[in-house]
């Protein structure tokens, strides 16, 4: 009577976990597909509509042969050498804006009156466009490398300042008090209250700064490179070699998606103690 | 019995600057000759209407702020500052939200330095108190993850694992709903017998302050005084009864809300709510200390 309600039981639970992994196989299908029906939708339109000849072939191709000359670029290696030469400096510009900028905001947030002091520049500089300054960076810097760079570190400091000093800034006043009950110093209430307090938001910035690292990343490269994802785009161009150009454009989008998509991915790691990601 | 604290003629103000630009600043005095004698081990209650300078008068003793006259001495030495013989439980817990329990817990072990406890020592420490204050199997939860009395429980366990002599609570239950203020009520009761410590309890309830405290100090509007010091029958150990309803019980009760209703609320509308002073104002020191300045919130993004 026993074994053949418990057999009864376990029979149930394996029918339920085998229904509940085809539920969760359909679901997790149909979820790929709400999140991914509208590109099939836009890339279908851009197959269909340069084929019945509803745009012009010649400045819009068809998908297929952007893809085409897509692969055609990463078999020949030209994709790899311009992907890995923009990438160097996105990825350079980006870590000397954290270097240099989450210390400085740390520093502001902590010291009121050095941000009192340095608040106007910091409006200034933050409402001037990275890409207004590229001749700036060029006439001092030269055309080479480190103009690139200096754009892409500029561009990036703003979310970085800005984020960590508002992060340092909104710490709770109760948990200092309640550190400082505990007879904190003010370093070690800076390292265990103020720094972890402050990473979320700092995290925000950082997530921004890498964004906006690739965003700005193609305007640098448009003048005076000789390699590049915005070098490749810009030749294909002038050279009428239109598929090209949109392999280039695509490619670039794609390095923007999957370093966002790593930066949110740690942004979640640091910031699991806050309710809402939980 | 000895004084664990004393407080002698001790008064405070604060310089409050008006909201309106250009007015100066007003000078509010929230407490004003204090005399005060807490003995060590003893259950101090300490009740008074609202903006009465209670909190203020428990920052002083917590050495979060120095008193502009009078001195506060424990164990006959000034009090000049925080210190781990001290402890301060808060209404709204102050868990660090990225800690765990049991890492809220061991957070005033590791302001102890390395070398009173080593990692395996502050771990052991800190189940033991949670499981004191009847958290055991949630060391690992955050903050969020826990109800309101629970977080209450932890922020008791981590007053109690440096192991004060005297511990603070700044209306710590008022936040509860009434099931889970009496349980805490009770467990608290039962960690002071258990580890005598000298406790000040600061309350606007006086059925709390009776039934917790063996001494109530009962303060007046502001600036806060010391009105009276009621002591409250020892009612036994009978725990079945209910001790709220016991007739000595009623008459202390019925005694201090007398003393409390020749007070009168303060008719300034920035006193209405206590919290006000004390968020309000804030120490030069410490508003170096918490860099918010709360006159710019919400106007520049930093």
């Amino acid at each position: 009577m026993v074994s053949v309600a418990a057999s009864g039981s376990l029979g149930t639970v394996a029918e339920t976990r085998v229904a509940r992994e085809r539920i969760s196989l359909t679901s997790t299908l149909r979820a790929v597909f709400r999140n991914s029906a509208v590109l099939v939708v836009f890339f279908g339109l851009w197959q269909v509509l340069p084929s019945v000849g509803a745009v012009s072939r010649t400045f819009v191709p068809p998908f297929s042969a952007v893809v085409a000359a897509w692969w055609e670029l990463l078999r020949t290696g030209q994709l790899l050498s311009a992907v890995a030469a923009s990438l160097q400096r996105s990825l350079t510009g980006f870590a000397l804006a954290l270097v240099v900028f989450i210390p400085l905001g740390l520093l502001i947030g902590w010291y009121r009156k050095l941000g009192v002091f340095l608040n106007p520049l910091v409006e200034l500089c933050r409402n001037t466009a990275a890409l207004a300054l590229i001749p700036v960076f060029i006439l001092t810097l030269g055309i080479g490398q480190v103009s690139k760079i200096a754009v892409i570190t500029y561009a990036c400091a703003w979310p970085i300042l800005l984020n960590t000093i508002s992060g340092v800034r909104s710490v709770d006043p109760l948990l200092v008090k309640s550190a400082r009950s505990m007879g904190l110093s003010s370093l070690r209430l800076f390292q265990k209250v103020f720094l972890p307090a402050a990473l979320p938001t700092i995290f925000t910035g950082i997530r921004l700064a890498g964004a906006t690292s690739i965003l700005v990343l193609l305007a640098a490269e448009l003048q005076g490179a000789t390699n590049g994802l915005g070098y490749l785009i810009n030749v294909s161009e002038t050279n009428f070699q239109i598929p090209d150009m949109y392999a280039g454009i695509i490619t670039i989008s794609m390095i923007g998606l999957i370093f966002n998509a790593i930066l949110v991915r740690l942004e979640r790691h640091f910031s699991t103690w806050r309710s809402s990601n939980a | 019995m000895t004084a664990k604290i004393e407080l002698r003629g001790v008064a405070k103000s604060f310089d409050v600057r008006r909201a309106a630009r250009g007015a100066n600043p007003v000078v509010i005095e929230a407490l004003a000759d204090i005399n005060l004698d807490i003995r060590s081990g003893e259950f101090l209650a300490v009740v008074g209407p609202s903006g009465c300078g209670k909190s203020t008068l428990l920052d002083l003793v917590a050495g979060l702020d120095l008193p502009t006259a009078g001195d506060i001495r424990i164990d006959g030495d000034v009090i000049t500052g925080p210190g781990l013989d001290r402890a301060i439980v808060f209404q709204q817990y102050a868990l660090f939200p990225w800690r765990t329990a049991r890492d809220n817990v061991e957070f005033g072990l590791e302001a102890m330095g390395k070398a009173r406890y080593s990692k395996n020592e502050r771990k052991e420490r800190a189940l033991q108190c949670l499981s004191l204050v009847g958290l055991d199997g949630f060391e690992d939860r955050y903050p969020h993850a826990l109800s309101g009395g629970m977080k209450q429980r932890v922020a008791i366990a981590r007053s109690l694992a440096y192991e004060p002599d005297v511990l603070l609570l700044d209306e710590p239950f008022a936040a509860l709903d009434a099931q889970t203020r009496e349980s805490l009520q009770d467990e608290l009761l039962r960690i002071w017998r258990h580890t005598g410590k000298t406790i000040v309890f600061i309350t606007h309830g006086i059925d709390e302050a009776v039934y917790l405290g063996q001494r109530v100090a009962v303060m007046t509007a502001r600036p806060g005084r010391i009105k009276a010091i009621v002591d409250v029958p020892a009612l036994g150990a009978s725990d079945e009864e209910d001790l709220r309803s016991h007739p000595d019980f009623v008459q202390c009760r019925h005694e201090i809300w007398k003393l409390l209703r020749q007070e009168t609320a303060p008719p300034e509308p920035w006193l209405a709510s206590e919290a006000t002073p004390a968020s309000l104002v804030r120490a030069p020191h410490e508003r170096a200390a918490a860099l918010v300045d709360v006159s710019s919130r919400g106007g520049a993004p930093w």
